[in-house]
């Protein structure tokens, strides 16, 4: 008797015929192959035929595969997995012959085999693609400007931007080396700044080519599997072997009876009783219904002619029914297959989402362990960075260090250390000391459900530690601390509407050597251990709405902060202290977006006393409006008021008040038959800081004209201090340029400026831009803005007489 | 000997600056005797009236140099703290910073080795401190969209305004996917000025323009001489003017006489064809009218000049009242040539 050889078959009979796994995981895959002959006859029928060997499977008893295909298989999984990996398939290969299953692992292994390309192999893809360097971008630039209270006089700076590929980890490299002349500099000051920076989207990009080079993903989700076909063909064969076995136990009259009673077509599209009925209804065979019922005496010596006939129909129904039931499961898979790739949409869509590729990655390509971890590294940076998370943790903190972001089943880590200073960088040159600490070393993470851009629920703990250091001319020094703070955030997403977050976030301090009260001994404490002291002083909440609301074409935003008058937060910079703030922006656009209004409001409430009311009461209002009264022609206008007000009775009250009104209009057309622009603004604004009270008139008139290939353009500004309080207030400049081509490469404008501040400064002179593309990918930008002093005097802060650039951009391929 | 020491020794404070926070206290600056050299500790006391002692510390040993000499480096940071009980001591304790009060601040030298334990100078500042405001920006408002290549900058100034007190700012250009405080420090400023007196700046007019399309951030510090008092926050906003005259990109231009044996036309905002002019530059002889509501008479439609050759044409619809979305024109034209066309159409608002 031939046995059913698929051991998946036998197996399968005994599991759920449709598999529970999450839809469109590889479980899924895997168990839809465990499960289903028809399935695993496609998949090894194709793969057994691409060895050249004609041999069909279930014809080798106990071998699924033949010899040829199992041996370039095992080559195939030692090749690109190593041979560890092989172990373990060669183990479940074994298991694969002891009827036992096919483990999930060999099934998902088989289906990777399945879907290889010929003659490509990802590991050789993999080695030879592992190393690689690419110049990006090389640019240098320098400056000299001479305006009095410029903080750099003269710079020069090179950047250099790389890519490394070292393993197959592409790693963008930032060299960038700024010097500067300061007024106050003896000599010229010197910037290093480095940033090494883990590419994401090359990596994927690139894993992803290895993917698409080395396996037909079609294949992979068994998309291009004729199940039907595999399931008649199934049919057929299993026909043919059920009517062998009738042959050795019957009458050759007989035989050819069962040979010619039911179709592999038959078999698949009638059920039980249609099928018996076939049976039953055969003139040659002659039974009876009862005969299928009956019990034939199984002692073979004594039976009838008959008898005989009715054991070998009970025989061939039994037989039927089995392959009947794998038919059957068959044809559910060739339906789970449908609608699978039915509701993933179209297989290339799953090859093209981010998360599938993500798993596909995992699955196939053979990556070693700092590979696979970079699968699920959203960010790494090491060097001069930037280092962000939500707010009440690390917010805009720029460091020398390390960060790095994981994601993983939308499990969430982030986790950085390094040290920040609030001087000594180029910029800050003539900083020497500040009235905070200095400079930091800290350590940070932040942890949770979900992505810090998307819902989640994160803790955040940050540790930071004074640093007394210089840093070129910059003193960090301070009191040593430790300050510790603990944060919770959470993002809600409210889809179309946007989304909420909300914060709590407390910070303890402790100095070291001190002690409070009468206590004479000093210690130093780890602000961790005492992070619930003061509690209410050191505490800070915020909410935060942020949404549009498409429908209304409308978007807003209201937020709420408190933080307690001691709360200290390291690794947030812009945090604010002792303070209510909260505000609303809203903005609705109305006739197709031809009216725009928005309204926007800050408040904030600074107490500055331990205890009672004194401090600072600050209010902004600022409304906008912008009408499109024609395609070529708009206008604005701004109506703004801020005011800081001291509510402590020892004080005056007002402390600064500012009225704005501005308008402005936009028109562009054409006039004379030459294409125009004009931009006028005008504005008034009362502006008070006691004593002085101050009302601007300002005036800014931009127009150009197009000249066939040329740009002339007029620009006028004035502003006037009517009350001639501010020293500031009396400005006068007027502009013009004309643009114009020199050859193909140079485009250049050359204008004439005036430039009156009244008793101040009296300027006239020429400015030059010029703009070339040297070369494909080389471009030149030169600035030059020189002027003839009418009047200085000692006043003048500034207004420079020469500024001049020049920038050279080098543009490697990308 | 004491008495000399003592009397030699002063403190140089300005409580309105250094009184602020606890390691301002240490900007203080020591003028010693004409020529002597000693060992002492300093200790300084911070004391308000009802509350009583706010902070006391003491630093280590150092050397006492003639002259008005800063302490010297690396001494603060081993100093033993002595917090008060009081709520400004419990302020001044998780902050660092001194709150709302009338302090007075007492220096004191006390001597070492061969003077040990003995004052050897003591100074006192009594000073009402009003902690600063914030420091906040006002405009361009933070993630704007900004029409002026030469933007005015205005913040709200830092109070109480103390002498010398000036502002610092700072304009960069923030590159695609780069953070803001890396753009501060990676890339050259457009902008860095200093001496600042009002909470405002002008656009320098001898800098390079800003550029349309590009991100800028920016940032204020106000200062004294060369002590950084606040920083305010980091806005960014963008040059985007172009926005509210989007350019229109023409598809393609048929000829009139296709169009004509054509179907309905549909014009989405505008029409637009293909004619050919044998003759000179002549304006396009035209007229429209709506066959929906055949009493509509349809004004202000714009003039079109013909050039010689081949000219594609469009007809500007949007802005006028004539035209409404989903009713039927038709258009009649006739050409330098004498050839007549008469197109119907059905007229679409543009879609945005």
């Amino acid at each position: 008797m031939v046995a059913i050889c698929l051991p998946g078959l036998l197996w399968a009979q005994r599991q759920p015929q449709v598999p529970r796994d999450r839809v469109g995981t590889t479980e899924y895959y895997n168990r839809l192959l465990n499960t289903n002959p028809a399935l695993q006859v496609a998949v090894i029928d194709s793969l057994n035929r691409r060895s050249g060997s004609g041999d069909v499977f279930h014809h080798i008893n106990g071998k699924p595969l033949n010899d040829s295909v199992r041996q370039l298989f095992s080559r195939h999984v030692n090749a690109v997995y190593g041979a560890k990996q092989l172990q373990q398939v060669n183990r479940g290969l074994q298991l694969f012959r002891d009827t036992a299953g096919l483990p999930a692992y060999l099934a998902g292994k088989l289906r990777g085999f399945y879907a290889l390309k010929n003659e490509t192999n990802a590991l050789s893809l993999m080695k030879a693609g592992a190393y690689s360097n690419h110049l990006k971008v090389l640019s240098g630039s320098a400056f000299y400007d001479n305006t009095p209270g410029a903080v750099l006089q003269s710079g020069i700076g090179l950047q250099l931007e790389d890519m490394v590929v070292v393993g197959n980890i592409p790693v963008n490299i930032v060299f960038n080396n700024l010097a500067g002349n300061s007024p106050f500099d003896q000599g010229w000051a010197d910037q290093q700044l480095k940033k090494f920076s883990f590419d994401k989207d090359a990596y994927m990009d690139r894993l992803n080519g290895y993917l698409n080079k080395s396996y037909d993903l079609k294949k992979y989700f068994l998309g291009d599997i004729d199940v039907a076909g595999a399931v008649k063909s199934f049919a057929t064969q299993q026909v043919n072997d059920i009517q062998e076995e009738m042959k050795a136990i019957t009458s050759p009259q007989q035989a050819l009876a069962f040979s010619n009673l039911v179709s592999a077509e038959q078999l698949i599209y009638l059920d039980s009783n249609q099928i018996r009925r076939l049976l039953l209804d055969n003139k040659t065979l002659q039974l009876t219904a009862e005969d299928l019922n009956s019990k034939v005496p199984d002692s073979t010596g004594m039976m009838s002619g008959h008898q005989q006939t009715v054991l070998a129909a009970q025989q061939y129904l039994r037989r039927l029914s089995e392959v009947k039931n794998n038919v059957v499961q068959g044809l559910q898979a060739k339906e789970a297959l449908a609608a699978q790739h039915k509701m993933n949409g179209t297989i290339q869509q799953r090859v093209n989402d981010p998360e599938a590729q993500k798993r596909n990655i995992k699955e196939l390509l053979p990556l070693n362990f700092i590979q696979r971890l970079l699968l699920q590294t959203k960010r790494l940076n090491i060097g001069n960075i930037a280092a962000n998370g939500s707010k009440g943790g690390v917010q805009d903190l720029f460091m020398s260090g390390v960060q790095g972001e994981f994601l993983n089943k939308q499990k969430f880590l982030m986790l950085g250390l390094g040290t920040t200073r609030l001087g000594g960088d180029l910029k800050d040159r003539q900083f020497t000391s500040s009235l905070d600490p200095g400079a930091y070393s800290m350590q940070f993470l932040q942890t949770g459900q979900g992505d810090i851009n998307a819902s989640h629920s994160h803790i955040a703990l940050m540790n930071a530690n004074t640093r007394n250091k210089n840093y070129g001319g910059f003193d960090a020094e301070s009191l040593k601390r430790n300050i510790f703070v603990g944060a919770f955030s959470e993002q809600i997403d409210l889809g179309e509407y946007g989304a909420i977050t909300a914060d709590i976030s407390k910070s303890n301090t402790s100095f070291n050597n001190a002690a409070t009260g009468n206590t004479a001994a000093l210690s130093s404490k780890t602000a961790a251990f005492t992070l619930l002291d003061d509690f209410w002083q050191t505490f800070s909440a915020g909410l935060d709405y942020n949404g549009e609301w498409k429908a209304a074409r409308m978007s807003q935003r209201v937020y709420f902060n408190y933080s307690g008058l001691a709360y200290t937060n390291p690794g947030s910079p812009g945090g604010s202290r002792g303070t209510i703030r909260y505000g609303l922006n809203v903005k609705r656009y109305w006739n197709k977006r031809k009216v725009m209004v928005g309204f926007r409001t800050d408040l904030q409430d600074m107490n500055t006393a331990a205890s009672g009311s004194a401090g600072w009461k600050n209010r902004q209002y600022t409304l906008d409006t912008r009408i499109r009264v024609k395609k070529n022609f708009s206008l604005s206008a701004r109506i703004g008021q801020s005011t800081m007000k001291n509510t402590s009775h020892l004080f005056p009250e007002m402390g600064y008040l500012n009225r704005q009104i501005n308008v402005a209009s936009q028109l562009s057309g054409k006039l004379f038959s030459y294409q125009q622009n004009n931009n006028i603004s005008f504005g008034v604004q009362q502006m008070d800081i006691l004593p002085m009270k101050s009302l601007l008139i300002n005036l800014n008139i931009n127009h150009s004209i197009v000249i066939g290939t040329h740009v002339l353009s007029v620009s006028v500004f004035y502003n006037k201090d009517v009350k001639d309080q501010a020293l500031y207030g009396n400005l006068f400049t007027a502009e013009t340029g004309w643009s114009y081509q020199l050859g193909k490469i140079w485009s250049c404008s050359s204008g004439i400026n005036y430039l009156d501040n009244k008793n101040v400064v009296r300027q006239i002179g020429l400015r030059q831009t010029v703009s070339a593309s040297l070369a494909e990918r080389l471009h030149l930008n030169l600035y030059a803005d020189c002027r003839k002093q009418l009047l200085n005097t000692p006043q003048n802060y500034l207004f420079g007489n020469i500024n001049t650039q020049l920038a050279l951009n080098y543009q490697l391929n990308r | 000997m004491q008495t000399y020491a003592a009397a030699q020794v002063s403190f140089v404070f300005l409580p309105e600056v250094q009184g602020r926070t606890l390691d301002g206290l240490f900007q203080v600056r020591i003028a010693g005797p004409a020529s002597e050299r000693f060992m002492a500790r300093l200790q300084v006391t911070v004391t308000v009236p009802r509350e009583g002692k706010v902070v006391t510390i003491k630093t280590k040993p150092f050397e006492v140099r003639p002259g008005v000499n800063p302490l010297p480096a690396g001494l603060i940071s081993g100093a033993g703290i002595n917090f008060g009980n009081g709520k400004i001591a419990t302020i001044c304790r998780q902050s660092g910073y001194f709150t709302e009060g009338d302090y007075e601040y007492c220096f004191e030298l006390l001597g070492e080795a061969n003077h040990g334990g003995e004052s050897l100078g003591t100074q006192c500042f009594d000073y009402y401190l009003q902690p600063f405001s914030p420091l906040l920006l006002t405009s361009p408002a933070d993630e704007d969209d900004i029409c002026d290549k030469r933007p005015s900058f205005y913040w709200q100034p830092l109070l109480p305004a103390i002498p010398g007190l000036q502002y610092r700012l700072l304009l960069v250009e923030l590159k695609p996917g780069q953070a803001k405080t890396e753009a501060l420090r990676y890339n050259f400023p457009v902008i860095n000025q200093q001496y600042i007196n009002l909470p405002m700046l002008f656009f320098p007019p001898s800098a390079k323009a800003l550029e349309e399309g590009r991100e800028y951030v920016w940032q204020v510090t106000a200062y004294k001489e060369q002590l950084i008092l606040a920083n305010s926050e980091i806005w960014t906003f963008k040059v985007n003017c172009t926005d509210s005259s989007k350019p229109f990109v023409p598809e393609s231009f048929r000829n009139i006489e296709d169009l004509v044996k054509g179907n309905f036309y549909v014009a989405r905002g505008r029409l637009l064809f293909a004619v050919h002019n044998i003759y000179d530059k002549a304006d396009l002889q035209y007229n429209i009218t709506c066959i929906t509501k055949p009493e509509q008479v349809v004004k202000k439609l714009p003039t079109i000049k013909l050039e010689r050759g081949n000219n594609h044409v469009i007809i500007d619809l949007t802005d006028n009242k004539s035209f409404t979305d989903g009713y039927y024109y038709q258009l009649s034209v006739r050409l330098p040539d004498g050839e007549s066309y008469q197109l119907r159409f059905l007229y679409k608002n543009e879609v945005e």
